[in-house]
């Protein structure tokens, strides 16, 4: 077969695919028709494993409509952990009234707001380039292209410094997916934790199935590892609740 | 013990499975028998080798039966074996005939009961001449237009009569009222299907063998339709090839398609003819609300191209979302999303479709069954306070209020940089950096090269002879021409005999170093 047939056969194939009604498209028409509960399953299977925020995003906002606030608020913590610079996932944990996790891009103000994007990215390309040339160009022109680059650095790098750091931080925030208790060391209850409180777990391995969290206002307990796991579908679905 | 109780009943009913499912019996009778002709009709006994020992033939009005006990065999094909013997069949008045269930007795001590058969004896048709004769017949000859009508084309072929007949694939029929097109309104279903039913007795009391064409039709238009033709008879050469012989005209028939009455025509009739099967199912009987089931609607029927949508009924706090169609011959499937919009019990109103019924000219309703299902309370909507760890369940579902309203990004979000990125963008920038400003010291260093030598070359003609041998050493070291290298050197030696002899260049070194300057240059 040659080469312009496969690249047409190719291109019926992504056609037809794009004409197929995917799980996902089926799973945003049940949201359209106020079938959010239905919806739940598809996006995250669709999210999983996956590194696109809004995938997240979209399957906590799902969760949340179909009555999920602990799912909703681990998936739009996810989202936030993959795309730090995204205001949107920590809008959407503020409408939830949740404390979103401090995070450096946030206090950087306006010059966080224009260069978590194309234009940060941008000058750090510049300025490496230019303190490239700075090594190993011309004689002439090397203290120009030194400072022309440092200054560059200066601005961009401290936006790509905060992003990595905040990545991190993220990263170490969970959210309580169902009614739970925050245990002490003995296992006693001490503060019940509704489904969507957001914890920090610390650095600290699992004990009886227990982790030591961080509420975030320096009260520290344990949580069981199963409520912190934000994995669909939740053990709930399979036994609703009824009146 | 305990365990043989329960392994006998599990393994009995496999094990008595193939002795269970052994034994069949099977009489082959055509449709047809001659009057007053013997016909060998073949007894078969599926799944024993075991023979055949007795027969218990019962009365049967309009024949004879008699046992053929001279002819037994055994047959064993793809591992399904069975017995053969044969029952004399004589047919000795016209009509209907049903020969009951025949018990067979094998020679193992089992019997086996074979199946009752129905058939016609034909009257005698004295119309029957010579080797073949062909005539073509609808059934029924009057209907109406979108009814189903069967075309057939009686082949009758002489006994012992070795020819082929060669079928055709369709048979033709025609709109007898069209000119232009005549095969207005003619819609043939599915394939011309070829059968043996049997024998019939022609002139002479010569029994003949009937072969019939069958050909479903649908006529979509009133008029006058007729089916007429001829059929090529002939043998087949040592190759397997038709060969002809000569041509069997074909009787032709004609039937006659009224319109549908007007009269009883319901409102919404969409032109369905013949019987409509609704049948309408729920994937579920319980749902939460907030969550949506599915409802089917199947219809089964002819010309379900003509139904495009169903004319459901209003159903009250449900809303209906059309889902799709799945659409086959013989079936369509709509698909509904329903939502239901409050809790408690649902009743779904029937769903029908007008159908007119051919046999009794009259319009008919096909129902489905009232479905019915349950709407429980949403799962917890609300998040609890503080203090209240326990789970509230809300007696509807999620309110505008409690939901965020935040758009879906429906899988084109907006870009985010990863954090890695930038890192991987300056190191790039360095690179991309340092290695334009490696080419641009590449191309300078080449430049000033190039200066020199065309310095050089220019001194050549210069008066001062220590400039000129100067040129001369910077050239021959900068060729790379051998040639070019030594003729250089020849002119360098001249050049320093005259410098150094105090005297000035002749003109032929004059026009040597010239014509090298000209040369260097180009």
């Amino acid at each position: 077969m040659s080469l312009p047939r496969v690249l047409l056969l190719l291109v019926c194939l992504h056609l037809h695919a794009a004409e197929t009604m995917s799980p996902v498209e089926g799973a945003y028409a049940a949201i359209s028709q106020g079938r959010p509960a239905e919806a739940v399953g598809p996006l995250h299977a669709h999210a999983r494993g996956s590194q696109v925020w809004h995938r997240w995003y979209d399957c906590a906002n799902a969760a949340w409509a179909a009555g999920h606030p602990g799912h909703a608020a681990a998936w739009f913590l996810h989202a936030a952990t993959l795309a730090p610079a995204e205001p949107a996932p920590r809008a959407a944990l503020a409408a939830m009234e949740l404390d979103p996790p401090p995070t450096w891009i946030a206090r950087m103000g306006l010059l966080g707001v224009l260069l978590r994007g194309v234009a940060g990215l941008g000058l750090l390309f510049c300025g490496g380039a230019l303190l490239g040339w700075a090594l190993l160009g011309p004689r002439r022109h090397r203290l120009v292209a030194a400072v022309a680059g440092a200054v560059l650095l200066t601005v961009a790098l401290p936006v790509q410094i905060a992003l990595q750091l905040d990545r991190a931080h993220l990263a170490q925030w969970n959210a309580v997916v169902r009614n739970t208790h925050l245990l002490s060391s003995t296992g006693t209850p001490t503060r019940p934790l509704p489904a969507g409180t957001l914890v920090r777990r610390l650095p600290r391995e699992p004990w009886a199935g227990q982790v030591l969290v961080d509420l975030g206002n320096g009260r520290r307990g344990y949580v069981a590892l199963a409520d912190l796991d934000a994995g669909w579908p939740p053990e709930q679905a399979q036994a609703p609740q009824t009146q | 013990m305990r365990i043989l109780v329960p392994l006998a009943l599990l393994l009995g009913p496999w094990l008595a499975l193939p002795a269970a499912d052994a034994l069949t019996c099977e009489l082959l009778v055509p449709r047809y028998l001659p009057l007053d002709h013997s016909y060998p009709a073949s007894l078969r006994v599926y799944g024993t080798e075991a023979r055949i020992t007795r027969l218990e033939l019962p009365d049967v009005d309009k024949l004879e039966l008699a046992s053929d006990s001279r002819i037994h065999s055994v047959k064993r094909v793809n591992d399904r074996v069975w017995v053969r013997s044969r029952i004399v069949i004589r047919a000795t008045d016209t009509g209907a005939y049903r020969i009951p269930p025949i018990v067979v007795h094998l020679a193992d001590g089992r019997s086996v009961t074979c199946e009752p058969i129905s058939g016609e004896i034909p009257e005698p048709m004295p119309e029957l001449t010579g080797a073949y004769h062909a005539r073509a017949a609808f059934d029924p000859t009057t209907t109406v237009a979108g009814a189903r009508v069967l075309a057939r084309w009686l082949l009758y072929k002489r006994h012992q009569v070795e020819a082929l007949i060669d079928t055709p694939r369709r048979l033709p029929i025609v709109n007898t009222g069209e000119t232009e097109d005549p095969e207005t309104g003619v819609e043939l279903l599915g394939p011309t299907r070829e059968d043996d039913w049997g024998y019939v007795v022609g002139e002479n009391a010569i029994p003949y063998k009937v072969t019939v064409l069958e050909q479903e039709v649908l006529f979509t238009r009133p008029g006058t339709y007729a089916t007429s033709g001829q059929l090529d008879y002939g043998r087949s050469d040592v190759f397997g090839r038709f060969r002809r012989m000569g041509v069997l005209p074909v009787t032709g028939d004609e039937v006659e398609v009224v319109p549908l009455p007007e009269t009883g025509r319901p409102a919404g009739y969409g032109g369905l003819v013949g019987e409509v099967e609704l049948e309408a199912t729920l994937d579920k009987q319980h749902v939460a609300l907030g969550s949506g089931l599915r409802l089917r609607v199947s219809v089964s029927g002819e010309r379900l191209d003509l139904l495009n949508r169903l004319a459901l009924p209003e159903f009250p706090d449900v809303a209906v979302y059309p889902e799709g169609v799945e659409d086959t011959r013989e079936r369509k499937v709509f698909t509904y999303d329903l939502v239901p919009e409050r809790v408690g019990e649902y009743v779904l109103p029937a769903v029908s479709i007008p159908w007119f019924d051919p046999r009794d000219r009259s319009y008919k309703r096909a129902t489905t069954q009232e479905l019915s299902f349950t709407v429980i309370p949403g799962r917890t909507v609300a998040r609890p306070t503080l203090g209240d760890a326990t789970s509230e369940t809300s007696g509807e579902g999620p309110d505008d209020e409690q939901l965020l309203g935040l758009d879906f990004y429906r899988g084109s979000g907006p870009w985010s940089r990863a954090p890695v990125l930038g890192w991987w963008l300056l190191i790039a920038g360095l690179l991309c950096g340092g290695l334009a400003g490696l080419s641009r010291l590449a191309l300078a260093r080449g430049r000033r090269r190039d200066d020199a030598l065309g310095a050089a070359r220019r001194d050549l003609h210069c008066h001062d002879l220590a400039r000129v041998d100067a040129a001369l050493h910077r050239l021959a070291a900068a060729t790379g021409d051998p040639a070019l290298r030594e003729r250089l050197r020849a002119c360098m030696q001249r050049v320093e005999h005259a410098r150094f002899g105090g005297h000035s260049l002749s003109d032929p070194i004059r026009e040597e170093l010239a014509a090298l300057a000209r040369e260097l240059r180009a």
